[in-house]
């Protein structure tokens, strides 16, 4: 077992990274050791990235324990580029964070100014500079390359600068060069942000951290109406909104909801906001506040004018779409839907459950249903039941179902539905349906599956539905 | 005068009540016998006078009747389309029968408006009777396009959505599937529903799969058995159109009764049902004389939770 991360009490006392922990309590026979969780690290660090968002939406992570924030066009929100780095440092320091931030021109500099340099703003333009007294290892060279430079005397990257480019690249291949490149700024480096970047924001920074969920109501539908101008200037409408709460401690609550129809009337995206809250399985927590909230539009479509309309139909119409938006932020959105016919003969595939709003995947003619009986429930999946057939592929005159005995009276079948054979599926069977009534008049529709003699020896019975 | 002013009175407050104010008059004033105790046979018997009440007249578009005569009769001209009427199976096993009934209504009712119906079904119910089979309700006569379908987990969550739906006047009705006597149902709550119903006209379908009678502000509450189909004309041995033994069990108008029907998904309309001789004898071997070819029928059957 080896030591992997240290605290600054065990660096003081002399342990290194990579010891082995027999030599480690030999120097410290006390030494406290925990097992290490990288699951749990890399939690942490994704709240960490959530809490980061205040700064930039383009956050990247860099396992195991950096983050890389893309401040373009972000600083003179907090001042400029030495308040955010202070204001950043100094609240990861009272979460009880030990912190190295520095920011530059490129991601490669940054991270070679924070973890191997002095950190703190690198100067436009000054990175090879700043770069040249650092060891290789911070251009994250792979250990070989490391190794075979040193082994040829190059140690620091300001000795690289000064090397000729081409043997550089034919000794050592055209990877160093490019993360010498990527530092310099010479090659374009993408990080790859967590989330997609909202197409518009809008947030608010408290003095004093707001906790009634009033304030947040209220606070919501200021940023709705401040999200509906912009909406409103585009021709645009909301189908996705993100509500995200920073709490004062460092957590990041992230609150979506999605709607049918495009929405920006600030009264619309409260209403499903309340529904949400309403229908959380867990409580927000606010802890002592929350000190930023932030509204996003993660996704809109064209408002379509004709919805606007105030003729009585369109509105009915909106009406209907406000109350399946409500009802699926408060009960999830897949708890609404619609029936749509299939291009199947297999009874459960015939028909299916889609989104209330989504557009039919093709045009079906209007007589898409089958006209033949059908139940009028079905059963999501076929209940076996017990029945007794006078001849083997002959109607039930009995059958068990739910421990009860029902008593066939008649019987209309069977109608014989096949397997789709076209598609290679060797355990389906073919089925005989049965429409029967028991003496009662309780209406059912069996199945029968596997043709006696050819498919199976003994087949097995089904009720699949039940009849009015 | 002072009749005068206690019958205006008495209109206003049937009329704050929802309720045609009619029969409550017709049973003060008219000593003949009540035409509601007539033989269901005798539906060529004149309307009865109240049909024609000023009130009813006004509320003409907002009744959705049966379409046969003996049972609109007892509702005062149909079933008032805002209200909440309740329709209860006492058995998992009729759920097939009691939603047959609220579809066929409301596919009456989709005949006459165009907006969309909301059905919103508890997840237990959905394990018990099954989902709405779209092919099934297109043969029963109902176009499924129509149906918004919500499928939530408990009780409580159906009664909120069935609330919100008759809030919302884009529905023609919204129809609310409730399996056993969960507590969540009480006198509030379907006092609410019911008051949400008038207010908006949206109508208020409760479907209560295997529940027992409970109070509640229905405006007519029915107990729904399947009853052997009637033979088509076609096909001998076939099974006929769908019938059913409705229960009228409580009416705000203080009427009851019981009427077979059958529905007729070609022509979407209910009509009486004739009572037909012995089914024809089917191609079935004779019982075994010496054993029984089947147990006998054991107690009343309940449904048992399952495990999973």
């Amino acid at each position: 077992m080896r030591l992997l991360a240290l605290d600054e009490e065990a660096e003081r006392l002399g342990l290194q990274r990579g010891m082995t922990l027999a030599d480690a309590r030999a120097m410290i026979p006390h030494l406290a050791v925990e097992d290490i969780d990288e699951a749990a690290d890399a939690n942490l660090l994704e709240a960490v990235a959530d809490w980061a968002e205040r700064y930039t939406p383009l956050v990247a992570l860099d396992p195991p324990n950096g983050l890389v924030l893309d401040i373009t066009g972000a600083a003179h929100l907090l001042g400029g580029e030495a308040p955010l780095l202070a204001d950043l440092g100094g609240r990861l320091l009272m979460q009880g964070f030990a912190v190295e931030a520095a920011i530059a021109d490129t991601p490669a500099a940054a991270y070679a100014a924070a973890r191997y340099g002095n950190g703190g703003i690198v100067a436009p333009g000054s990175s090879a500079g700043m770069l040249s007294p650092l060891s290789l290892a911070a251009l994250r060279l792979s250990h070989d390359v490391v190794a075979a430079l040193d082994r040829v005397g190059l140690k620091r990257i300001g000795q690289l600068l000064a090397a000729p480019r081409a043997p550089l690249a034919a000794r050592f291949g055209r990877g160093l060069l490019y993360r010498l490149d990527c530092a310099l700024g010479i090659e374009e480096e993408a990080i790859s942000p967590r989330r997609p970047v909202a197409a518009l924001v809008a947030e608010r920074r408290f003095a004093e951290p707001v906790s009634r969920e009033e304030d947040i109501a209220a606070t919501l539908a200021s940023l709705a109406a401040a999200l509906a101008g912009k909406l409103e200037e585009i021709g645009e409408g909301a189908r996705l909104l993100e509500l995200a709460l920073f709490r004062v401690d460092g957590a990041v609550r992230h609150i979506a909801v999605s709607t049918s129809r495009p929405v920006r009337a600030p009264r619309l995206v409260g209403d499903l906001f309340r529904e949400k809250f309403a229908g959380l399985a867990e409580e927000i927590d606010a802890g002592f506040g929350f000190d930023m909230i932030r509204l996003s539009v993660l996704a809109s479509a064209p408002v379509d004018p004709a919805q606007v309309d105030l003729a009585g139909d369109a509105l009915a119409e909106s009406d209907l779409d406000a109350l399946i938006d409500r009802v699926g932020a408060r009960l999830g959105g897949k708890s609404v839907s619609r029936i749509a016919a299939c291009d199947s003969h297999i009874p459960e595939q015939a028909a299916r459950m889609i989104e209330p709003n989504a557009p039919p995947a093709r045009p079906l003619p209007a007589d898409a249903w089958h006209i033949d009986p059908r139940p009028l429930r079905l059963f999501e999946k076929p209940e076996p039941v017990e029945a007794i057939a006078e001849v083997p592929d002959g109607p039930p005159i009995g059958f068990r179902w739910r421990r009860a005995l029902y008593r066939v009276a008649r019987a209309e079948g069977p109608e014989r539905i096949g397997a789709e054979w076209w598609q290679d599926h060797p355990d389906q069977f073919t089925r005989d349906y049965f429409r029967v009534e028991d003496a009662a008049g309780h209406r059912f529709w069996l199945f029968r599956e596997g043709l006696f003699g050819h498919e199976t020896g003994a087949p097995r019975w089904y009720l699949h539905g039940v009849f009015a | 005068m002072a009749e005068k002013s206690l019958s205006h009175l008495r209109r206003r407050i049937a009329e704050i009540e929802g309720r045609p104010a009619a029969t409550m008059e017709r049973q003060e004033s008219d000593p003949r016998p009540d035409p509601e105790s007539d033989s269901e046979g005798r539906e060529a018997s004149p309307e009865p006078a109240f049909a024609a009440h000023p009130l009813l007249a006004r509320n003409g578009g907002a009744l959705l009747p049966f379409g046969i005569a003996h049972i609109d009769r007892r509702l005062g001209g149909g079933l008032a389309r805002k209200a909440l009427h309740e329709f209860r199976s006492p058995q998992t096993r009729d759920a097939g029968a009691v939603t047959g009934l609220a579809l066929a209504l409301l596919a009456r009712l989709a005949a006459a408006d165009r907006r969309p119906i909301l059905w919103v079904m508890e997840r237990s119910a959905i394990r018990e009777a099954g989902l709405p089979y779209g092919a099934g309700l297109a043969a029963f006569g109902f176009d499924p396009g129509r149906l918004v379908i919500v499928r939530v987990r408990k009780p409580a969550d159906a009664l909120w959505v069935m609330e919100e739906a008759l809030r919302c006047r884009g529905l023609a009705a919204a129809l609310g599937e409730i399996r056993g006597e969960p507590h969540d149902l009480d006198l509030t709550s379907s006092r609410r529903l019911a008051l949400r119903a008038h207010e908006t006209g949206v109508m208020g379908v409760l479907l209560r799969q295997a529940g027992d009678a409970m109070p509640g502000a229905a405006a007519t509450r029915w107990l729904v058995a399947p009853l052997p189909a009637s033979v088509t004309d076609d096909f001998a041995a076939g099974i006929g159109r769908p019938a059913w033994r409705l229960t009228l069990e409580r009416s705000r108008i203080g009427t009851s009764g019981t009427f077979d029907v059958e529905w007729d998904n070609d022509r979407r309309s209910f009509a009486p049902l004739k009572r037909i001789g012995p089914a024809l004898p089917l191609s079935r071997p004779a019982p075994a004389f010496d054993r029984p070819a089947f147990p006998a029928d054991a107690g009343a059957v309940v449904a048992l939770r399952r495990a999973s």
